[in-house]
């Protein structure tokens, strides 16, 4: 008789630009970075920025940015592009996102170079969000709601301050929506997209550059949004920096799921399919900011079973050159269930 | 020490689900996800429902064709790893 097999996976949660604190660590919510955690906001009030007002439209979704400052404001308009605009459309409710003027005294002064770490503190309606420089709260209840306070004028956009918010606001945004925010690549040609997660290092930015090489178009090698457009999964491109996200490659919009792939090393192109718990303990891995959170476990579980019921995931292992595309379109299986 | 009357939990951190006959554990606290195949599911659902590892071995060995004293050895073994990886407690009392 063959014993059971553990197999251990790591919850990263982490992004290109900002990562969580390791949840070991021995701090309290907080301590690294606020002067006074105990001053937490319990709700979104404070003094704006400013009253500019942004409204960034992308993945299927609208997120109102209050409270800016002019700079704070020509500094979305430049990152986000044409992501950005003065006005609401679209059918669905837009998250909004209140931004606050605190005093640098709030936060820990010191001489640490700027971090991109933050900490998470998880509740069943919140989330609190403490930073280098920033703090933050999502609300869940009625709505999906954010608010930021920070001391930066400039900084909220050069230094991500801003983008890392929005990154946290989509992973749960998504999650709401029955989809999943992934730490993963997209490529994508005119039938579609396939999306391939995994660990740092596990070869996601090379096959969005071996997908390029063969007259592909990259979604983002960083994150996409995973979720259903009239009951069909599909992915987008998220407006989040990584290798791609602000070159002249990157694709808007949103395509149907050709594909999951989950990347390992290997010398030589291969496939296999994934079990199904394997697979979706592969992609809770790559889900970041919402898989450590324990209020939101049943939710995150139940978008993944659906997500692979709709693409199972192959691992795929692949020689950096063009053989890899060679062999996915020479090997196509079609992912979604009818 | 493991004896057959002892009786293990799945720890209060450790959320777990079955799926295709396979298993997921998940420790978010601690941010590590396992997988466990189909013997080492059967093995969490009898500790579940609270039967002590004798029992739990009687159970093992009308279901699958293997000799005692394997059976014995690799159900212990598993159910140490089970403990390391801290996804299982003994109950008191």
């Amino acid at each position: 008789m063959e014993g059971g097999a553990i197999v251990n996976d790591q919850l990263g949660g982490k992004a290109t630009a900002a990562k969580p604190r390791d949840a070991t660590a021995p701090m309290t919510f907080g301590e690294s970075y606020l002067a006074v955690p105990d001053l937490f906001p319990a709700r979104q009030s404070g003094e704006p920025w400013g009253p500019e007002r942004i409204v960034l439209h992308f993945a299927g979704n609208a997120y109102v940015c209050e409270g800016l400052s002019p700079n704070q404001a020509t500094g979305l308009r430049a990152k986000f592009g044409s992501l950005a605009r003065d006005t609401l459309d679209g059918p669905r409710p837009a998250v909004v996102v209140r931004i606050f003027r605190v005093a640098s005294s709030d936060f820990v002064v010191d001489e640490r170079e700027w971090e991109f770490e933050f900490d998470l503190d998880y509740a069943r309606d919140a989330l609190g969000v403490a930073g280098f420089h920033m703090m933050a709260r999502l609300d869940f209840v009625p709505r999906l709601s954010a608010a930021l306070w920070t001391s930066e004028d400039d900084l909220l956009v050069e230094r991500s301050i801003f983008e890392n918010l929005l990154r946290i606001v989509v992973a749960y945004h998504m999650l709401e929506q029955g989809g999943v925010l992934l730490h993963s690549a997209g490529v994508a040609d005119e039938r579609g997209a396939r999306v391939f997660f995994g660990p740092s290092g596990a070869g996601k930015s090379t096959i969005a550059r071996l997908g390029i090489a063969s007259r592909r178009s990259v979604l983002s090698d960083d994150m996409n949004a995973l979720r259903l457009e009239r009951g069909a999964l599909v992915v987008e491109k998220l407006p989040f920096s990584g290798d791609f996200g602000g070159s002249a490659d990157a694709v808007q919009g949103f395509f149907p799921v050709r594909g999951l792939y989950r990347l390992e090393k290997g010398a030589a192109y291969a496939t296999r399919t994934l079990r199904p718990a394997s697979a979706i303990a592969a992609l809770l891995e790559c889900a970041p900011f919402v898989n450590r959170n324990p209020f939101r476990y049943e939710e995150l579980m139940r978008n993944l079973e659906d997500l692979h019921e709709r693409a199972p995931v192959q691992v795929l292992t692949f020689a950096p050159n063009e053989s890899a595309w060679e062999g996915l379109e020479a090997r196509h299986v079609p992912s979604q269930v009818a | 020490m493991t004896d057959a009357t002892t009786v293990f939990r799945t720890r209060s951190d450790a959320r777990y689900r079955n799926i295709g006959g396979e298993g997921i554990v998940v420790r978010q606290a601690v941010g590590e996800v396992l997988v466990l195949n189909e013997v080492g599911v059967r093995v969490l659902d009898l500790l579940a429902v609270g039967k002590p590892v004798g029992q739990l071995i009687g159970t093992l060995a009308a279901e699958y064709e293997v000799d005692s004293v394997t059976l014995e050895r690799d159900v212990l073994a598993y159910i140490q790893e089970l403990l390391d990886a801290g996804i299982v407690e003994a109950r008191s009392g």
